[in-house]
């Protein structure tokens, strides 16, 4: 069997900075969903499976739960993902490409550990096939994670035909990636939208692209629109291996310097308007001098979004998990309490 | 709720959302791996038809984890399971409230028998109530997905979560493999097709997304067809416990693959936020009062309702544009 994730993070679902007790009660709940004698599980999954998920659950147990060999995988974790940015050196990108064909994850922490590669190996089953390391910047990268989960479907998605030419993106250095077929295509075209339309662009992203000509237009596209670096390789060159052709920037908007506003002034506004509603927002952005162009530049919310909320335009209020997560993006660019502010809009505003 | 006017609709938005009647009767709530939250979603959609002026009949066909009853605060009533042969005649005759929790929970330990739980659906379909939930057990045991797959709406629970999320992979995999087995069989002959899944279950590796095209590759048919094959029903699916907006777009990969991989039609019906803090405790069943498990959420779950009645998907951010009143001319007749 092969496991979709090697990321002991993932298979307890904790954040790197959780704490031993975290960490136990993580154990205890995925322990308890995945117990060898669960019913649900036994459909599932083969005996042999079975033995393997637990091993790992437990193996990932064993490794967080102990502060020194937790602070090691850590490390390991931080290092694994470090350096992503794009390498102007075509050498230096080799380098960071074939690490990509290193050993696997469980053997780099073997080996940091300080334990027997072999004997780790065989705690988890034969057929294992281990995933490549993700290179890649900090844990906390707050649209990491969409692309990893993403990944996962990308990844099973894979076409058995391989005519057609592969594109990989990483961002954060979380590689996105695949490849053939119409299947693949779709995942890439949904990539892009995940990248394009995710939360704002971290200072550091990058995205590296190995891009055949064809799709060439649609990488330089999110590039632009991402804000991003992204470094084409070109996989056919004379000398038969992948080299970087050139890199394209989009352009970064500037800093945008906001200053909080005095609670007197706020409380006038709200005064001004009748309380937290569309108007409080827009009324608020004016006093700020900021443009709606501004706002959807720096969150990546689309404008008729910011523009419905201001003016409590219900038809895009479907979903309430999106209005309010953009809600708070809004009120943290505007330098407003969020929480506060996102719960007392939707209460006056009644977002169903 | 009676029929609305066009003209209130457009400026109504809340009447509109309680104005489309789900044509399903029997709900089945099913998952890959425990603990995401089937009977806290069974006890709330429960609630909101009661709300909505159905007799409700819950069944409780989940032995492990927090009871129906006591998240509804409802008597169970004392009757033999089903599983066990029993009859659900005690409760038809016995209760009075309109909204009932039967319990069937199988005996722990055995796998009930397919003909328990046909005996169980035909109980299922006399019950005296308009709208009837059934809490399954986790996984794919035959007798769960017997049910499950009879339902008029068979409603499938995820949380944004890898270990989680590779289970439901699974069971989506389980849902393949029981419509192309007699498809295949049909053609090839019942030994063929169970060496072909076989054969290609191997091959992929544990990957169901690559399952159906190494089948096909495999029978020399084409995906297509396969994709075709068997009950074409469609499923249901909740996201529970989504933290972000981008938890959402999980949901969204989840049909994607389920569609090209396993020819599975899932639709994306449904999104549940963790942030709500009397939710999670309702959840892990640590403190929270009972009798309130069920009104948590009622708007995410009025949307999740409202959705299959109307067979809309969780939008994407891009899709917002006019998209609820276009449901509401829908619901209005229009």
């Amino acid at each position: 069997m092969k496991f979709v994730t090697q990321d002991y993070y993932e298979i307890l679902n904790v954040a790197p900075e959780a704490t031993n007790e975290q960490v136990k009660r993580a154990y205890r709940m995925v322990r308890q969903s995945f117990r060898p004698d669960s019913m649900a599980i036994h459909s599932l999954y083969s005996d042999a499976e079975t033995e393997a998920i637990s091993a790992k659950i437990d193996e990932a147990f064993r490794i967080l739960s102990s502060p020194e060999s937790a602070r090691r995988y850590a490390r390991y974790h931080r290092t694994g993902r470090a350096g992503m940015s794009i390498p102007k050196d075509p050498d230096a990108f080799f380098d960071s490409v074939h690490q990509l064909d290193a050993a696997s994850p469980i053997e780099q922490l073997a080996r940091q550990v300080g334990g027997q590669p072999s004997e780790l190996e065989e705690s988890s089953e034969p057929t294992v096939e281990p995933t490549p390391p993700r290179p890649s910047v900090g844990p906390s990268h707050s649209s990491e994670e969409v692309v990893a989960q993403v990944e996962v479907f990308i990844d099973s998605l894979e076409e058995v035909d391989d005519s057609l030419p592969s594109l990989t993106l990483h961002r954060g250095g979380v590689a996105a990636s695949s490849n053939h077929g119409a299947a693949g295509l779709q995942a890439v075209d949904r990539t892009v939208e995940l990248l394009t339309t995710g939360p704002v662009a971290h200072p550091d992203d990058s995205i590296l692209a190995e891009v055949t000509a064809p799709k060439r237009p649609k990488a330089e596209q999110v590039a632009v629109q991402a804000n991003v670096a992204v470094a084409f390789v070109d996989d056919e060159t004379s000398s038969g291996r992948p080299m970087v052709t050139d890199t394209v920037r989009g352009q970064r908007p500037g800093p945008l310097q906001i200053e909080a506003l005095p609670t007197e002034v706020l409380e006038a506004i709200e005064m001004n308007c009748g309380g937290i509603n569309g108007e409080f927002m827009k009324q608020v952005r004016r006093e700020l001098n900021i443009s709606v162009e501004e706002i959807k530049n720096r969150t990546k919310i689309g404008m008729q979004m910011i523009m419905a909320i201001e003016g409590e335009d219900h038809s895009y209020f479907q979903a309430r998990v999106y209005m309010k997560g953009y809600l708070r993006q809004i009120c943290r660019l505007l330098k407003l309490p969020s929480r506060e502010i996102t719960e007392r809009y939707i209460d006056t505003v009644g977002v169903e | 709720m009676s029929r609305l006017s066009p003209n209130t609709v457009a400026t109504d938005l809340a009447h509109a959302r309680m104005g489309a009647q789900m044509a399903a009767r029997v709900m089945a709530i099913a998952s890959g791996s425990g603990g995401v939250g089937r009977s806290t979603l069974t006890a709330s959609i429960g609630s909101r038809l009661l709300r909505r002026g159905h007799d409700v009949c819950l069944v409780d066909a989940d032995s492990s984890g927090p009871s129906l009853g006591a998240l509804l605060d409802v008597e169970g009533g004392s009757c033999q399971s089903p599983w066990n042969g029993g009859s659900l005649e005690a409760l038809r005759s016995g209760t009075h409230s309109r909204l009932r929790v039967v319990p069937a929970g199988p005996p722990t330990g055995s796998d009930p028998s397919r003909s328990s739980a046909k005996r169980l659906w035909s109980s299922i379909q006399e019950l005296d109530a308009d709208k009837v939930v059934i809490d399954l057990p986790a996984g794919s045991s035959d007798v769960a997905m017997d049910l499950w797959l009879a339902a008029d709406a068979p409603i499938l629970v995820t949380v944004p979560e890898r270990m989680p999320l590779e289970a439901t992979a699974r069971l989506l995999a389980r849902v393949f493999s029981r419509r192309a087995e007699p498809w295949l069989a049909r053609r090839f002959g019942a030994a063929r097709a169970r060496a072909v899944l076989a054969q290609a279950w191997n091959q992929c590796a544990g990957r169901p997304g690559t399952w159906m095209r190494s089948v096909a590759k495999i029978a020399g048919v084409s995906a297509d067809d396969l994709a075709e094959a068997g009950d074409a029903k469609e499923i249901h699916l909740v996201v529970n416990r989504a933290r972000r907006g981008d938890d959402v777009d999980v949901g969204h990969a989840l049909v994607t693959a389920a569609g090209h991989g396993l020819g599975i039609d899932l639709k994306f019906r449904g999104v549940l936020p963790e942030d709500d803090e009397s939710w999670i405790r309702a959840r892990r069943n640590q403190g929270g009062a009972p009798g309130q498990a069920g009104d948590l959420l009622a708007a995410e779950v009025d949307d999740f309702l409202q959705r299959m009645a109307l067979g809309q998907d969780v939008a994407r951010p891009g899709d917002w544009r006019g998209s609820l009143r276009e449901a509401a001319r829908f619901a209005a007749g229009g």
